[in-house]
């Protein structure tokens, strides 16, 4: 059971790391963002230099590495409300993940750069936590014997 | 219902152990509750809790409850100041002004050689000069889109038959004045890669004649010192091969304009600008206009009688003064040759839209005015009007000279008539030439009709594109 416990705080605490880091290296093999960021670009589109790509790119490029700072301090909160928590930030980073990946890569696996196997690391480590915290969810029983608290 | 405050189980109230985990509830004893007796445990032996019981059970002694919360409680509070910081950080690039351009300017041009490799758009207009390259990327994506609608271009916008790479560029550098400098790439190779199987279905001509010529896989390497050497501009000695740079906002960035300014300026006049004016306009007051309908009249006061610092100054900031460096030049072959010029508008019909990001597209309706030449002290008076899309030139020399755009153009850019971009600068309004020049380069690739644009590509693929040209513009 600790363990499980264990391997879901590492997993969350990886998925957190993964997605604050995609936004500072380059998302792409090749082609756009193959040598910028994402943090670059909305940048470049905050200060109306880039005007082809929609303003609220810049809320979506942000959303990942804000999830990520949520989810790190959550990883590491006990209790049901910080479990809710994580759970929600979890899979909002997924959607945001898959969106991004989408728009900068359109899934396809060879136009992956360092950022969107973070992107994908971080998503892999959601489900991994997810999964182990799945395993440890309390009980139904109330009461656990003697040998079952000593062992 | 409590929960565990260790995993978070549910558990009954009168639960002292968690059945999750077995924490001991620190609670009961924190509130001053007699000692928990452990399941099993003799009463009256020393009260020893579960969590002691387990921690003797792994052979190690473990710290008491408060002091592990403790301890989580400033990691917990470490992690959250060293990611809060981490996010900080990142909208401080993203709000804090765009992070463009590169501490030294030799970085700027590899940064952009480097870009050009990758095929990456963003990372290059992040080096160009932020007064040059405001919206080019509007340019870029529509001519992208229509190219990928085309089948001439790929979705990712990454050109497979083609790459060009740069190795062991040397650069030298030279501070031209204030905040301005020029690179020199001096040494390194270009490798340019050619492959035919990689070109898209719709230039297979292309790629036939590539195969043909050049085999499947072509790749030359050109040594860079060789073509530095070979460039010459204005005669001996060699301009060499070089960028301007720019510092703008404390980091240095490629400017296009200057560069060619300067290759043109050493063309022309056999030697380069005076680059220590480059930061005179700061000094200057600019020149605007009150509002958008005025400011092609007010540039153009400001530049009769010769005045091209007046000129420049009625031009947006960090666009004038890129050309400021030529204006002794300039000035001084028109005196040499005792010519000059006059420029004024008599009369204009003109229309403003709506302001966009500080931008505002004045349409020109009608102009008429005078563009008086003088060479060898001698006046050459000449009348001009430009309405919708045709022109008429009342020269010196007493002919009248009419021509419109042809309709074929006009149809297939979508333009009828000229029109201009206007910034709001300085309390004022100004001409933007470099908004201008994005906005025709827009209009033109977002009006150009899919027919003609699959029939100039088919043009280009069986290598008839000057017939093509000539067919449209007679």
């Amino acid at each position: 059971m600790q363990r499980y416990r264990q391997v879901a705080t590492g997993a969350w605490l990886i998925a957190a790391l993964a997605w604050l880091s995609q936004a500072f290296v380059p998302w792409a093999s090749r082609g756009p963002l193959s040598r910028s960021t994402l943090l670059d670009l909305a940048a470049l589109i905050q200060d109306r230099i880039l005007v082809s790509v929609p303003r609220w790119t810049v809320g979506l490029a942000l959303a990942l590495p804000v999830l990520a700072a949520g989810l790190a301090v959550l990883a590491l909160l006990r209790g049901r409300a910080a479990l809710i928590g994580r759970w929600s930030l979890g899979l909002l980073g997924v959607g945001a993940v898959a969106v991004l990946t989408g728009a900068l890569t359109d899934f396809e696996t060879a136009r992956f750069g360092t950022g969107a196997w973070l992107g994908v690391l971080g998503v892999v480590a959601v489900v991994v936590a997810i999964c182990a915290e799945w395993t440890t969810r309390p009980s139904k029983s109330k009461t656990r014997s003697r040998d079952e608290v000593l062992s | 219902m409590k929960f565990c405050p260790e995993c978070g189980a549910s558990l009954a109230p009168e639960q002292r152990f968690c059945t999750g985990c077995g924490f001991a509830l620190a609670g009961a004893a924190a509130a001053g509750a007699p000692p928990s007796p452990v399941p099993g445990q003799p009463v009256g032996a020393p009260q020893v809790s579960a969590y002691e019981q387990l921690g003797s059970h792994a052979g190690a002694p473990l710290p008491p409850p408060s002091g592990r919360k403790r301890v989580r409680g400033l990691v917990i509070a470490g992690v959250g100041v060293a990611v809060l910081g981490v996010v900080g950080v990142a909208a401080w690039q993203v709000f804090g002004g765009a992070d463009t351009g590169a501490d030294k300017p030799e970085d700027a041009v590899t940064e952009i050689l480097e870009a050009a490799e990758s095929q990456d758009p963003v990372a290059a207009i992040r080096m160009l000069n932020p007064a040059e390259s405001a919206g080019i990327d509007e340019v870029y994506e529509q001519l992208h889109q229509r190219l990928v609608k085309a089948g001439v271009a790929s979705k990712d916008g990454v050109f497979e038959a083609g790459a060009v790479t740069f190795d062991d560029v040397e650069t030298r550098v030279r501070e031209l004045g204030d905040d301005v400098a020029i690179v020199y790439l001096e040494d390194g190779t270009m490798t340019v890669e050619l492959k035919a199987e990689e070109f898209p279905a719709a230039l297979s001509g292309v790629a036939d004649q590539v195969r043909a010529e050049l085999g499947d896989s072509w790749q030359e390497r050109i040594d860079l010192s060789d073509l530095a050497d070979d460039l010459y501009i204005g005669g001996e000695p060699g301009t060499g091969l070089f960028v301007i740079t720019v510092k703008v906002d404390g980091k240095w960035h490629v400017s296009p304009t200057a560069t060619a300014a300067e290759y043109l300026a050493r063309d022309w006049f056999g030697q380069g600008g005076d680059w220590s004016a480059y930061a005179d306009g700061g000094d200057r007051d600019p020149v605007t206009a009150d509002v958008p309908q005025d400011a092609l009249q007010v540039l153009a006061d400001a530049a009769r009688g010769d005045d091209l610092d007046g000129m420049l100054d009625a031009l947006p900031s960090g666009q004038g003064a890129l050309l400021r460096p030529f204006v002794e030049l300039a000035n001084r072959e028109l005196e040499a040759a005792g010519a000059g010029f006059d420029l004024a508008i008599d009369e204009q019909e003109v229309r403003a839209g709506d302001a966009k990001d500080g931008l505002v597209r004045v349409d020109i309706d009608r102009l008429t005015g005078d563009l008086n030449g003088k060479e060898s002290g001698d006046p050459y008076p000449n009348r001009f009007t430009l309405s919708g899309a045709c022109a008429e030139l009342a020269t010196y020399y007493g002919e009248v000279e009419q021509g419109c755009t042809p309709q074929w153009l006009v149809d297939a850019s979508g333009i009828s008539e000229a029109f201009v971009m206007v910034r709001e600068t300085d309390g004022g309004w100004q001409v933007d030439p470099f908004a201008t020049a994005v906005a025709w380069l827009e209009e033109i690739v977002g009006n150009f009709p899919d027919s003609e644009l699959d029939s100039l590509i088919e043009a280009i693929d069986n290598g008839s594109a000057d017939d093509w040209i000539a067919d449209r513009l007679g």
